[in-house]
């Protein structure tokens, strides 16, 4: 039997040109990664601050945790955004990659409300008696089970890239033709560099917002706990931007597929999106470095750091569909363009942003009345 | 056949999807009821200047918030997570039809998040006016997710003459009983998490405001609730009625949702709101109970109904579509899926020609064994969906005392021996693997047939 990866005919078709669904797949994984980023680094540094902190480290871990519970509700709601867009587009390969691990998959429920749980412990709880115990314990177990679930995602989506490695899992599990999902994708060599890069990214997004927290929101903390948590914010940029030059220099160099390298350093757009995902981090961490000594601009490095998550979501687009491409074409999708509810979608995608624009306003003004 | 099957042990995969629901709604429906409660008591407590009803308030916002945010949002995201797992043909074409409603559900998600942390971190800081403007801003943006999201489920039993537009496809005729029904389960619902936390939380007086102001919302949610069940059974298509009404477990199921809903009516229209000294912690978990059986039942119906489709006419339930039919009947079940063919082509390579096709003809001349291990899978991929071997609807137990020749009839056409199944969708090469297969699991009668009956 050949490798040919099956692609059964679709149930349905593209209810909008490629280019478009595209489009909002990659800016909703790019409003997820901004929150997740920070949830994903921020609550282990916090825990770790909670432990090992001192005084200034326990302030850090207290004022971290309390952002923690917004930023799990931001990165879940936004992280359904892309996966939805994901299917309609790569549904020949999204399902069988899930289905394959789906018990791991599906355990990303379960994690994910233990998780969610021990985030709002970590954040809610008291920091001192029995109960602070309680608070480190949960903030920790938070911490394992976000770590585990991103290692479950890194794993299910380098599959979904990975037809050869599909065929593969399924040859070696199926049973009467149906699998138990109890497989994961351990044989695929992007995936520790790819989940080493991305907690890299974590970890630098973590120091922007400390930087910027204590810059801006700690205004209430001693002059002494914010020129700390500012010196404490830019080692932790420095550990994360190691990191993550590390893992990206083995993602591209030693872990990408040959042909997928090719294409990055032959095209113009993946190379220059590949060389933005290199050096905005290394920028944001010369600001930070800065704004660290000074006391402001933490705000450019917030923007910076942004943006360098940005140009990493579309470098990382353009190598997943670069890699799907040689398994399933999604171009050969039949087209049927639902103009009506696209044009509702996106008429109440512009009211609801100016509505949530609106409330974080005055959540912000109310916030700084607070403080003053 | 589509795509990999993923086989559950004991349970099947598509109870995975019916108990994720169910524990989802239970708290999906407090998130739209409960927000519209708050609002308006919030309301009510600035206006009369109640400072310990609205420091009441403060700690159910809290509760509520916790509740809603860590249970709801993920057991929400968990149902998609299972349907993707277990249904994946259905899932691919109802996310490519309606991917732009359950945008817009996820645009109003955003701002119930947002809306429910600038009301609970604006506690105090806020003017009265724009602190109460952000809580119905979150009532409404639940409810009307609720109203996005339900056209959608209904629309997998019933999707009434669609033809393909999305905006009739959403206009469905289990829609709007399913919403009238919905909204009254949510009110309903979250009054009995209200005074769950009340007869905990709550001081005496407080408690008892609680029960003189939550009343009319539980007794006007059930009678919305039973309104809504009775349209929704009355609008069903005729399959699903039947289904609903052939089976035993649904009539007790349906028993359980009346009895419930009616026995929270008549305990706090007769005894709460006459008596609101009866809010014990004990009787608080009683309604509450009493809610989420009625609730958790009725969910259970309306996914157990669809039969023997998963989305109405359009996906049936062992994830072929009905346009698939005839061509599988003609060239094969295991040949006509992608993932089938290519786990028969890698063990059977005998099964393929030259061409690289799948031959169910030849199916006939493999050893028994290998028979049967072409008929399991027949059966994992054709029945595999809403049976288990010998767990949920155990096939074991069902075909206990069955005659082979009982079980051929049963595999050539099992949409006219029980129309909640779908029509037979191989060749007559591939019914007989699946008939030996299915054998080997039917025990023999273990009633002895009379004599007399023996000799006819």
């Amino acid at each position: 039997m050949g490798d040919s990866f099956p692609v059964a005919a679709a149930a349905a078709a593209l209810p909008a040109p490629l280019w478009l669904l595209m489009t909002l797949k990659g800016v909703g994984f790019f409003l997820h990664v901004a929150a997740m980023h920070l949830v994903y680094a921020g609550l282990p540094i916090a825990v770790v601050f909670a432990v090992l902190g001192g005084d200034h480290g326990r302030r850090v871990a207290a004022r971290l945790g309390a952002a923690m519970p917004v930023a799990v509700a931001v990165a879940v709601n936004f992280g359904v955004v892309p996966l939805l867009f994901l299917q309609v587009v790569y549904a020949p390969v999204a399902y069988p990659a899930t289905i394959l691990i789906a018990w791991p998959w599906f355990a990303v429920i379960p994690l994910l409300l233990v998780a969610y749980a021990g985030v709002y412990a970590f954040a809610m709880l008291p920091e001192t008696g029995k109960l602070g115990a309680v608070r480190i314990a949960a903030g920790a177990l938070g911490a394992a089970f976000v770590v585990v679930v991103g290692f479950v995602f890194a794993n299910g989506l380098s599959l979904m890239a990975n037809g050869g490695q599909m065929l593969a899992i399924f040859d070696a599990t199926a049973r009467a033709g149906a699998v138990r999902g109890l497989a994961l994708n351990l044989g695929d060599s992007t995936i520790v560099p790819r989940w080493l890069m991305m907690f890299g990214l974590g970890v630098t997004t973590t120091a922007a917002y400390l930087l910027l927290d204590a810059e801006v929101f700690a205004t209430r903390e001693t002059g002494d706990y914010r020129f700390w948590a500012r010196r404490w914010a830019f080692r932790i940029h420095t550990v994360g931007l190691g990191l993550f030059g590390a893992a990206g220099l083995w993602y591209i160099l030693g872990a990408l597929p040959p042909e997928v390298r090719r294409g990055i350093f032959a095209l113009p757009l993946p190379h220059g999106l590949a060389m933005l995902s290199a050096l905005l981090p290394a920028a944001a961490w010369a600001i930070a470095w800065r704004a660290s000594r000074a006391g402001r601009g933490a705000d450019l490095v917030v923007a910076v750091q942004l943006a360098a998550l940005a140009a990493n979501v579309a470098s990382r687009q353009w190598v997943q569909s670069r890699e799907i491409l040689a398994v399933f074409d999604p171009a050969s999708l039949p087209l049927k363009v639902q103009s009506g509810p696209l044009a509702v979608f996106l008429v109440l995608v512009v009211a609801g942003l100016a509505l949530t624009g609106w409330m974080v306003r005055v959540w912000a003004r109310s916030a700084g009345e607070g403080r003053a | 056949m589509h795509y990999p099957f993923w086989d559950v042990p004991a349970l099947t995969a598509p109870m995975l999807i019916a108990a994720v629901a169910v524990l989802h709604v239970f708290v999906s429906l407090y998130a739209v009821g409960g927000g519209l409660f708050l609002a308006a008591e919030v309301a009510h407590a600035y206006r009369t200047d109640n400072r310990d009803y609205l420091a009441y308030l403060k700690g159910h916002a809290k509760f509520f918030i916790l509740v809603t945010m860590i249970w709801g949002s993920i057991t929400g995201v968990g149902i998609w997570w299972t349907i993707g797992l277990a249904s994946p043909l259905a899932t691919e074409f109802l996310i490519r039809t309606f991917v732009f409603a359950w945008g817009a559900e996820y645009v109003f998600f955003l701002i119930e998040i947002v809306s429910a942390f600038l009301f609970w971190y604006g506690w105090g800081t806020l003017a009265p006016r724009v602190h109460q403007a952000a809580l119905w801003i979150y009532a409404a943006a639940a409810w009307i997710s609720l109203v996005i999201i339900t056209p959608i489920t209904s629309f997998m039993l019933n999707p009434g003459n669609w033809g393909g537009d999305v905006w009739r496809g959403l206009a469905n005729p289990q829609a709007f009983p399913q919403i009238i029904g919905r909204t009254g389960a949510a009110l309903l619902l979250a009054t009995l998490y209200v005074h769950l936390h009340a007869a905990f939380a709550a001081g005496e007086s407080v408690r008892y405001l609680v029960v003189r102001r939550a009343w009319r919302l539980a007794c006007g949610g059930a009678v919305l609730f039973v309104v809504g069940a009775g349209w929704w059974f009355a609008a069903l298509p005729a399959s699903a009625r039947a289904a609903a009404i052939g089976a035993p477990v649904l009539n007790i199921f349906a028993a359980v949702v009346a009895g419930s809903v009616g026995g929270v009516f008549a305990m706090v229209l007769v005894g709460l709101r006459r008596e609101p000294a009866w809010l014990s912690p004990g009787f608080a978990l009683l309604l509450w109970g009493m809610g989420l059986a009625a609730v958790g039942a009725g969910e259970f119906i309306r996914e157990a109904v669809r039969k023997p489709f998963v989305v109405y006419g359009e996906v049936y339930s062992h994830n072929v579509l009905p346009s698939e039919i005839a061509g599988l009947r003609h060239g094969g079940y295991l040949a006509g899926g992608a993932w089938t063919h290519r786990w028969v082509a890698e063990s059977f390579p005998e099964l393929v020609d030259r061409a690289g096709v799948v031959r169910p003809e030849r199916i006939a001349r493999l050893s028994r064994e290998k028979r049967l291990a072409v008929g399991e899978a027949l059966y994992m991929h054709h029945c595999g969906a809403c049976h288990s071997t010998d767990g949920y609807m155990g096939l074991v137990q069902l075909l206990h005392g069955w005659s082979p020749a009982l079980i051929g009839q049963l595999v050539r056409s099992p949409d006219l021996v029980r129309f909640v199944m779908p029509p037979w969708s191989g060749t007559e090469a591939e019914a007989a693997a699946l008939a030996a297969y299915l054998e080997t699991l039917a025990r023999p009668s273990p009633v002895r047939p009379p004599e007399a009956s023996r000799g006819r």
